[in-house]
């Protein structure tokens, strides 16, 4: 009710001061359409997408929740993130108190963490809340990208975001003729990620509809696992036996651990399927791949470095 | 000349061995890749590829393999339990082993990796036998009767699940594979599994037939046995550890599984089965042949949707069988019944008629440091400071809106959760019980996850809103199936118990659903974390107002101690009285649990230590409990909130670790009363 109220406040505000820039802008969230006004540039990240979202748009964070592990894995991300961006705790328990210290004028989140929060964490600050798997057929790419640009229309930086999507879109178009060069262009690819479970190896596969699938079909490749039952989250968590379908592909597996990788390739399966056999098989740097903007970009980096 | 018995035990073994074959070849049809019956069977004669063979002969077979002796063992484990304890429930679940064996598990994955990848099994094992050793040494070692065992059991279960939990928390990553774990699966790759269980299970299930005899003696009461010779203590120990080496071996291969080991025997005994030469066997038979059928029917499901967790389907075919056991056994004999063994008549701690004021200036001085204990720019001496008035804006917000609203909250709900068990205690007769064994919790959790799977952007007061309709549904449910029994405690506690499997079940199916978008550990571990001055308000106005009606009734739920027989001679209406008791019990156990989320220590703890303080009456202990239970969660979120700061342990997780030593304190006591 409010909000709405606000949003009609905002229009007959803005049409008023009709001169250029208004100071507020709408931004569509999960929760519906969202009034910012001013320009916030003391943004708190909840998760890793969102910390993505804001170092693509070339600022900085001034709190960052799962901290370390962002650094971990992004420690070669392209701006990379600060000494100044202070810990706020873990992702699906960010705390409170941290955050109020930080006196943000927004705090950017994924609405599947925040059912308890929310009117804790608008009581601080402006909190937009995005859903990254918002329905059973949603090409996670365009997801990315979509909320990427709602984050860039909050932060007034609209202009830096289509900056950022075209330096990514050049970087994939080289990146493809480069690997078309290589021999790579149209050839067949599945992704996983290798864990060490407590009893068989885990394979977790990524469906076409997934970020890192985008990618490689960006890249030339073409994407050679599609399962519909998974197309909600765009992953697979199976076991070494569901390799055994996919024929006629290369096969690019990300280790979380060495135990995993250790583990798939002791079962005796393994020395059978297609793709080991003919050694068309290679591994890829690990990254958290339910994230942004910035881990598109240095998978497509990986990539490349990897292949040609 | 064959008489009809053994006439029907070989009718029994045949149609067994013949059902296992069945689920066997069911069983294998099924997988990750297209091999269906036809490949399987055509890699075994001969004319299938090389991977198609592999994938029969490397994955499926092992599996198949792994599944019928996970089934035997837990059959028969259960078989044993119920026969030595002499009781129709008995499961060799609350020997600990499982919550024993997931902790070496976590701990290893995310501390030593190495030395899990090197050996899982045997560590696992390990782990789920040193939990037993140390459920056995809390109950008392040589003295342990079978309740201080269940007691002990549900002690250490409950610490080492909130250690698990804990590490769980501080790791998100490996969180995920390890919870997968926990919901129980067949899955193997190659013959590892199989080659470590087979001499255990073999070795066991042969050791159990040459006892057998001695078996059949201990069903009988313990006089009769001695007077034929038998050494009880020994045979008893002696199946303790058959049963802990089976299990030890079933969980370490395939997971925590449940029901096997309560419903096949049962259903070996329906069909008049009783000695133990043909018990044994045939509960392996039956055990094997129900996890094979278990296993496939969760791998059916493929094509529609994710597989369900093996552990949810094996519960949501045993509850329905508690639920029936429940109805048709009535009176449980033996363990479950004891009233009030961890009262302890002794000397008093203190003068019980000072106890409410001490506890309740205690109550304040732990609020007062609740609000002012913090890491960060805000620390104590600047929290304080905002009592007074001063003019220090963010060390207001921090203390007045964030930190109050918590310590409010969790005063509230630790008395709801208190009071609600010392009710629930009174009535069900039972000093284990609290509202987690009446549905309350499982119903919350439930509701829960489903709105958070079908609406994840709802409101918060949505979300509470569907905890406290979750828990009025599932208590609803098992009163309205208990009227029939007039609230008789023992088919409550089935009937709770059987609810709470299934809400377990559906609760495993839907975080293993959600396991990738959603981060279900925080809705499943109870805390105070975020909650506003709302959640605050809603529980002063309720449980304020609900405690009074406990403290008054309590003068009839008193009278409750005494059988039924002797309390309706007296004048109580029997019935109606344990229906109000449950009533208010269910009705404050829903409101905390829908702003907190479960918190299992404490409805079963704090009136415990509330008896010690207390005087003999009812009533003083309602007072008691709840200022205790207060006291106890907001010192729990407390240290939650600053131990591993800037992150935060659940209250939930904290209370079982620190829980722990005050109730083994509490069973060395009674014991030696």
């Amino acid at each position: 009710m409010s909000l709405s109220r606000r949003a009609l406040c905002a229009y007959a505000g803005a049409w008023i001061c009709a001169s250029g820039s208004s100071s507020a802008v709408e931004v569509r969230d999960a929760a519906g359409l969202r009034t910012i006004s001013g320009k916030p540039r003391r943004i708190v990240a909840l998760d890793a997408r969102h910390t993505d979202n804001v170092l693509a748009l070339g600022l900085q964070p001034v709190g960052v929740a799962g901290l370390n592990s962002y650094r971990k894995f992004m420690a070669d991300a392209e701006p990379p993130l600060g000494h100044s961006a202070a810990d706020v705790g873990s992702q699906s328990t960010p705390n409170l108190e941290v955050i109020l210290q930080l006196h943000p004028d927004l705090i950017l989140g994924s609405i599947r963490n925040m059912q308890r929060s929310r009117p804790m964490l608008e009581a601080i600050a402006p909190t937009l809340g995005f859903d990254p798997y918002p329905d059973d057929h949603a090409d996670l790419y365009d997801v990315m990208v979509e909320t990427f640009r709602s984050v860039a229309t909050a932060l007034s930086r609209e202009a830096e975001a289509r900056a950022f999507l075209d330096r990514l879109e050049d970087q994939f178009s080289a990146a493809k003729a480069a690997l078309a060069a290589s021999g790579f262009a149209g050839r067949r690819v599945a992704l996983a990620t290798v864990y060490s479970g407590p009893t068989a190896a885990q394979v977790a596969i990524f469906n076409d509809n997934s970020l890192p699938a985008r990618v490689l079909k960006r890249l030339g490749f073409e994407y050679a696992y599609a399962d519909e039952r998974f197309r909600h989250v765009g992953l697979h968590a199976s076991t070494v036996e569901a390799l055994s379908d996919i024929r006629d592909t290369t096969f690019l597996y990300m280790p979380l651990n060495a135990q995993g990788v250790r583990g798939m390739m002791e079962a005796p399966l393994w020395r059978k399927l297609d793709f080991v056999r003919e050694r068309r098989l290679y591994e890829v740097p690990y990254r958290v791949m339910f994230s942004g903007p910035l881990t598109a970009q240095a998978f497509a980096r990986d990539l490349v470095r990897l292949l040609r | 000349m064959i008489s009809p018995q053994e006439r029907r035990d070989a009718l029994y073994i045949a149609l067994g061995v013949t059902a296992l074959i069945a689920a066997f070849a069911v069983n294998v049809s099924y997988g990750e890749s297209g091999v269906g019956s036809t490949g399987f069977t055509r890699a075994i004669i001969g004319g299938a590829d090389e991977l198609t063979r592999e994938i029969a002969l490397g994955f499926r077979a092992p599996r198949a393999l792994i599944g019928a002796l996970a089934g035997a063992a837990l059959a028969v484990s259960g078989a044993l339990m119920q026969s030595v304890l002499r009781n129709p429930i008995a499961s060799p679940g609350i020997l600990g082993v499982s919550s024993g064996a997931f902790l070496a598990l976590a701990a290893g994955t995310i501390l030593a990796p190495e030395l899990i990848e090197a050996a899982a099994l045997p560590l696992t094992m390990l782990g789920g036998m040193l939990a037993a050793a140390l459920v056995y040494l809390l109950a008392g070692a040589r003295r342990a009767t079978p309740l201080r065992t269940v007691l002990a059991g549900l002690i250490v279960g409950l610490t080492l699940d909130g250690l698990t939990d804990t590490l769980l928390l501080l790791n998100e990553n490996q969180a995920r594979s390890l919870i997968i774990w926990s919901g129980g699966s067949l899955t193997q790759t190659g013959w590892t599994g199989v080659r470590f269980a087979f001499p255990w299970v073999i070795g066991c299930l042969a050791l159990t037939l040459v006892l057998a005899r001695q078996f059949d003696l201990a069903v009988l009461d313990g006089e009769t046995a001695r007077a034929l010779g038998q050494r009880t203590e020994w045979l008893i120990g002696g199946a303790i550890v058959i049963v802990l080496l089976l299990t030890g071996v079933t969980v370490a291969t395939v997971g925590p599984v449940g029901f096997i080991g309560l419903v096949a025997p049962q259903l070996v005994k329906l069909a008049g089965i009783r000695r133990h030469r043909i018990l044994i066997p045939a509960s392996a038979l039956t055990g094997a042949t129900l996890l094979l059928l278990a296993d496939a029917v969760s791998r059916s499901l493929n094509p529609i949707t994710q597989s369900p967790p093996l552990g949810a389907v094996t519960a949501m075919m045993g509850a329905p069988c508690l639920i029936w056991l429940a109805v048709k056994v009535g009176r449980a004999r033996g363990s479950f019944h004891a009233a009030g063994s961890l009262s302890v008549s002794a000397a008093r701690l203190v003068d019980w008629r000072a106890t409410p004021v001490v506890l309740a200036i205690a109550l304040i001085a732990v609020m007062l440091l609740a609000c002012t204990l913090g890491l960060g720019a805000v620390g104590p001496a600047r929290a304080l400071l905002v009592f007074t008035g001063a003019d220090d804006d963010l060390a207001r917000r921090i203390v007045i809106d964030l930190r109050l609203p918590r310590v409010l909250v969790a005063a509230w709900a630790g008395a709801a959760f208190a009071v609600a068990g010392a009710l629930l205690q009174a009535t069900l007769q039972n000093p284990l019980a609290d509202s987690s064994l009446i549905g309350v919790s499982g119903g919350a959790t439930v509701a829960v996850l489903v709105l958070m799977g079908t609406a994840p952007g709802a409101a918060v007061s949505l979300f509470s809103l569907a905890a406290l309709a979750g828990g009025l549904a599932a208590a609803f449910i098992v009163y309205s199936l208990g009227s029939r029994a007039y609230f008789a405690p023992s088919t409550l506690l089935l009937l709770g118990v059987g609810v709470a499997a299934l809400c377990g079940s559906v609760t495993q199916i839907l975080v293993h659903m959600n396991i990738f978008t959603d981060t279900p550990l925080v809705w499943l571990v109870g805390g105070i974390y975020a909650r506003s001055w709302h959640s605050a308000w809603l529980l002063i106005a309720t449980v304020t107002g609900l405690i009074p009606v406990a403290w008054l009734i309590g003068r009839w739920v008193e009278i409750l101690a005494f059988d039924s027989a002797s309390a309706t001679a007296i004048g109580l209406n029997v019935p109606r009285t344990r229906l109000a008791a449950g009533l208010v019990a269910v009705a404050l156990a829903a409101l905390a649990v829908s702003q907190t989320g479960p918190i299992g220590y404490l409805g079963l703890l704090a009136p415990h230590a509330a008896r010690m303080l207390s005087g003999p009456s009812f009533r003083s202990l309602v007072i008691s409990s709840a200022l205790l239970g207060a006291i106890g969660l907001v010192l729990a979120d407390m240290f939650g909130r600053v131990i591993v700061y800037p992150s935060e342990l659940p209250a939930g997780a904290v209370m079982a670790v620190v829980g722990a030593p005050y109730l083994i304190y509490l069973l060395r006591r009674s014991g030696r009363a």
